[in-house]
């Protein structure tokens, strides 16, 4: 059988606002992809952060490779597994490939500069997101789908095995989201990357092997998209009518609105 | 052409340096420039002057050096909270230290305190407790549960500055008028002051080095917190403990600073926001060109307001005055061209 290379156990987290993570078990493998879903507040991207050891759980604890993600030194943590946050704030004038490059932290540490391999790793990862181009352009002055692209690159150029997502396709319109989920897709498939990304656009989540469906800070269902995407269940977790088609095999979700 | 640039700003800062030293020891009452770079030669030749311009190379070269000291400090420190604390308002003093600082030594002052620590008078040791009771008292605000929330040590520190800067008014209004006069010049930074001695400054040299030392050392984590502490953390670093060893050494060699001449100034936030326009935003070069920016700038203003007493015969200004005169134009001018 195989053992899981991130596994949480009854784990629990609370914001001074209260509960947010309310004893989760999750288990992902190696070259999983994974969408986590649900109702805004419902815990999703506390969780993300209770995984990569960014949060400590008041309860339970997160196994990395057969070990606590929280009692690994953090460079070890981060040449496993790198993190596409939600709004990625950068507050100086980097360059794109500046950027990549400080991903290479976790091999170079605070001294030691940066060799030919470390280039080839943001030089590849920059090829990759298609943000190449761009590689001396400030960040500052890229457009919402590039700089997601760019975040992306910076994830990839840690070169780990596993890449966590928080909404990685928010204000982004259709193309750019349907780029970066291809990007994942065959990264997915070509070198056994791990994806484990939120998501709040349930079609988009429809296109993923597995779907965690999480609400009020447990799961509510985890499956492939045909099995935890129902009308009742749906309709329920997101206190609204939903309808799902399936179309040529692919399951679509529409909120009903009434008029 | 980027490096090209970045070579010849630190030609240019370096070459600047040499300039503002060499006129601080060259210039100045007591000794005539051709006569006193005879007497520089010989000084530090090893060889043996007469006391008299022995006494007064020693002042020059003293104050010459707490201002070195205190822009290193400043223009360093300066530079690290900005990227720390992600705010572009970030100075040496944002988190309260000048007031905690100036607070002890208006009640050493007023208290008429003679005695000290070793070499330092009262007035030296209560500025250097009370700038780090400033900070240690955000920091302890700010950290809960282990964490230190920089939004809050940021609002911490305004409140503590102004709780401070409430106290110094309440003694000023107490005291009378002579210790006035001396509270207020320490106020403003005064490299003057001849309560500083060589021994003070090399004390100050080594805290200063060491901590500016540190922010080298760190320049590549400091490159990486721009990300957020959040993203910095995913990607490597340590964040809690960095935060930590950042403040700590940014409030021990502000306070040192502090202790020796004053709080002096827009070194702190002007240095570094000039220099990240040319130098680009990472930490390492930018730290070195801080460095030799800062200690240009106090070392020049000092210059000049020597310059203002021995040649033009006005009174002597707090040197910290004439890095705000300077400065804060200089800043604004930059404001306006970047099109905020």
């Amino acid at each position: 059988m195989e053992v899981p290379r991130l596994e949480a156990s009854d784990v629990y987290f609370s914001w001074p606002t209260g509960p947010a993570v309310a004893g989760v078990s999750l288990a992902v493998k190696t070259g999983e992809m994974v969408a986590v879903v649900g109702p805004n507040g419902a815990g999703k991207s506390t969780l993300l952060r209770l995984l990569s050891g960014y949060l400590k759980p008041a309860k339970g604890e997160v196994r990395l490779a057969g070990k606590d993600v929280r009692r690994y030194g953090r460079r070890d943590v981060a040449r496993l597994l790198s993190f596409v946050p939600q709004y990625s704030e950068v507050n100086l004038p980097y360059s794109v490939s500046e950027l990549a490059m400080l991903a290479r932290y976790a091999y170079l540490g605070p001294f030691r500069p940066p060799g030919a391999a470390d280039r080839e790793m943001v030089a590849r990862a920059l090829e990759l997101t298609g943000v190449a181009e761009l590689a001396d352009r400030p960040v500052s002055q890229l457009s919402g789908g590039e700089f997601q692209r760019a975040a992306l690159a910076r994830a990839l150029a840690q070169g780990t095995e596993m890449v966590f997502l928080d909404e990685p396709t928010a204000h982004l319109d259709i193309s750019h989201q349907v780029q970066i989920f291809t990007l994942l897709k065959r990264l997915n498939a070509e070198e056994g990357l791990t994806v484990v990304a939120v998501l709040h656009d349930l079609n988009l989540a429809a296109n993923f092997p597995r779907v965690v469906i999480m609400a009020q800070g447990g799961i509510a269902a985890d499956g492939t998209p045909a099995d935890v995407f129902r009308e009742e269940r749906l309709s329920e977790i997101y206190d609204c009518a939903v309808r799902t088609e399936t179309v040529e095999g692919r399951r679509f979700i529409f909120p009903k609105i009434s008029s | 052409m980027e490096v090209s640039r970045r070579v010849k700003t630190f030609a240019a800062l370096s070459g600047g340096l040499i300039a503002v030293c060499a006129a601080s020891a060259l210039m100045g009452p007591g000794l005539a420039p051709a006569a006193s770079a005879r007497a520089l030669a010989e000084f530090f030749g090893g060889g043996v002057l007469p006391a008299d311009e022995y006494a007064v190379i020693l002042v020059r070269l003293t104050r010459l050096g707490a201002a070195v000291c205190v822009g290193v400090a400043l223009a360093t420190v300066g530079t690290s909270l900005q990227a720390l604390l992600r705010n572009p308002l970030a100075d040496p003093y944002i988190l309260g230290i000048a007031a905690g600082g100036g607070f002890g030594a208006a009640v050493a002052t007023a208290l008429g305190l003679s005695g000290g620590v070793a070499a330092f008078s009262a007035v030296n040791v209560f500025a250097f407790v009370g700038a780090l009771a400033a900070v240690g008292a955000g920091v302890v605000v700010a950290r809960a549960a282990g964490i230190l929330s920089v939004h809050a040590l940021l609002l911490a520190g305004v409140m503590v500055g102004a709780f401070f800067t409430s106290l110094i008014l309440l003694v000023l209004a107490v005291v009378p008028a002579r210790d006035q006069h001396a509270v207020f010049l320490w106020l403003m930074g005064d490299l003057a002051n001849p309560d500083i001695t060589p021994l003070k400054v090399g004390f100050t040299a080594a805290v200063v080095g060491v901590c500016a030392g540190l922010f080298v050392l760190l320049a590549r984590p400091l490159d990486l917190i721009a990300l957020g502490e959040e993203g910095a953390f995913h990607l490597g670093l340590s964040v809690e403990r960095f935060k930590l060893v950042i403040l700590g050494c940014a409030a021990l060699a502000t306070a040192s600073a502090v202790a020796l001449v004053g709080p002096i100034g827009f070194v702190g936030i002007v240095v570094p926001h000039a220099l990240r326009r040319i130098m680009g935003p990472r930490h390492l070069a930018l730290l070195a060109a801080a460095a030799l920016g800062g200690a240009s700038l106090v070392a020049a203003g000092d210059v000049l307001v020597r310059a203002a007493a021995d040649y033009l015969n006005m009174p002597i200004v707090p040197v910290g005055v004439f890095t705000a005169l300077i400065g804060a134009p200089y800043f604004l001018a930059i404001l306006r061209r970047r099109g905020y």
